[in-house]
């Protein structure tokens, strides 16, 4: 079955041991992992997505894909909910001022009326609570508990939507890719993240 | 379920690395060059030949999604060859089109590679005993 998944942990650290967990499982073979990346929402409500270390700068304005991917995982509800949060998207690199720019390529580029983003502006984040962190990810899983075993040690909390043409529909197959790595990858924390 | 690598795994791996190497370029902004640009290229042309040998051997519509990802790397390919603007900027964009063209060789692969292991998983599952 493919799905989306999001694992919620309490920090940054225990999202990044999640991830090396989740490529374990990939490499072992019990399931496949098609892109995965780690965010975290921080103390001002801004989503951040943690780059590869060695990416420093590489990224600009992508929020279009992570709170709307939020969104979809957190059910119908949310769907309305990820796109209003990519609103306050801010990339990695991209703190203060490029946050917001970052913010407005995702509200245009999703072309929602303003009518639908109001409703949902008070249920945003239904995934993801201030100072939390999540691995968000595209996945293979034949059997749900090998994933299930591998994040409950580490206290992560899974949700998960079926990745098929009715989930997709609102966003189109691929609005997730710009961010997602095909690969694990050290995240790299930037000011105001943790 | 097993750890022995397929020609699968190993194509899947060299697309991740290929977008490893194309984000390094990219990293670099100012200082990178068309020489990074052709290396990187040069890789992703001999992905899509591997590619092309894995897409016949695969299902119909596992075939589609690969073949699709094999003309993305090519297009890549073809705007390094052609670079009708010059400098800084057509590096950008083509570095930003390979780019895009690894990360979907990867992900078209690596569903390829889900397909095969849940053809394995299947064959190994408990068949249900009848009353």
């Amino acid at each position: 079955m493919k799905n989306y998944i999001a694992v919620v942990f309490s920090s940054g650290d225990k999202a990044h041991e999640g991830l090396r967990a989740l490529w374990h499982l990939d490499d072992e073979g019990e399931l496949t992992v098609h892109g995965a990346a780690v965010i975290r929402r921080d103390d001002m409500g801004h989503i951040h997505v943690a780059d590869r270390n060695t990416d420093l700068g590489m990224r600009t304005a992508i929020g279009v894909g992570v709170g709307a991917l939020l969104g979809l995982i957190a059910g119908p509800v949310g769907v309305a909910a990820g796109i209003a949060g990519a609103a306050t998207l801010a990339t990695g690199a991209a703190v203060g001022a490029g946050a917001m720019a970052g913010g407005i390529v995702g509200v245009t580029a999703d072309a929602v009326t303003e009518d639908r983003r109001e409703n949902a502006a008070g249920e945003s984040f239904f995934t993801l609570k201030y100072g939390q962190s999540a691995v968000v990810a595209e996945v293979s899983e034949d059997w749900m508990s090998v994933l299930d075993a591998a994040m409950k040690p580490l206290g992560g909390t899974i949700y998960r939507r079926e990745n098929n043409a009715r989930t997709n529909a609102a966003f189109g197959p691929h609005y997730y890719n710009e961010y997602m790595y095909p690969y694990y990858y050290e995240p790299m924390y930037y000011p105001g993240m943790m | 379920m097993t750890k022995e690598m397929t020609h699968l795994d190993v194509a899947r791996r060299d697309a991740q690395e290929l977008h490893k190497k194309i984000s390094a370029n990219i990293a670099k902004a100012e200082a990178a060059t068309w020489a990074d640009v052709k290396a990187v290229q040069d890789e992703a042309v001999a992905l899509a030949a591997k590619m092309k040998n894995i897409a016949d051997g695969e299902a119909d519509a596992m075939k589609t999604d690969i073949k699709a990802a094999i003309a993305k790397l090519d297009a890549a390919g073809k705007l390094v060859q052609d670079k009708a603007i010059e400098g800084k900027d057509a590096i950008k964009r083509t570095n930003a089109s390979l780019l895009a063209s690894a990360r979907n060789a990867a992900q078209s692969l690596s569903h390829a590679v889900a397909d095969m292991r849940t053809k394995a998983a299947k064959a190994i599952e408990p068949k249900k005993v009848s009353a």
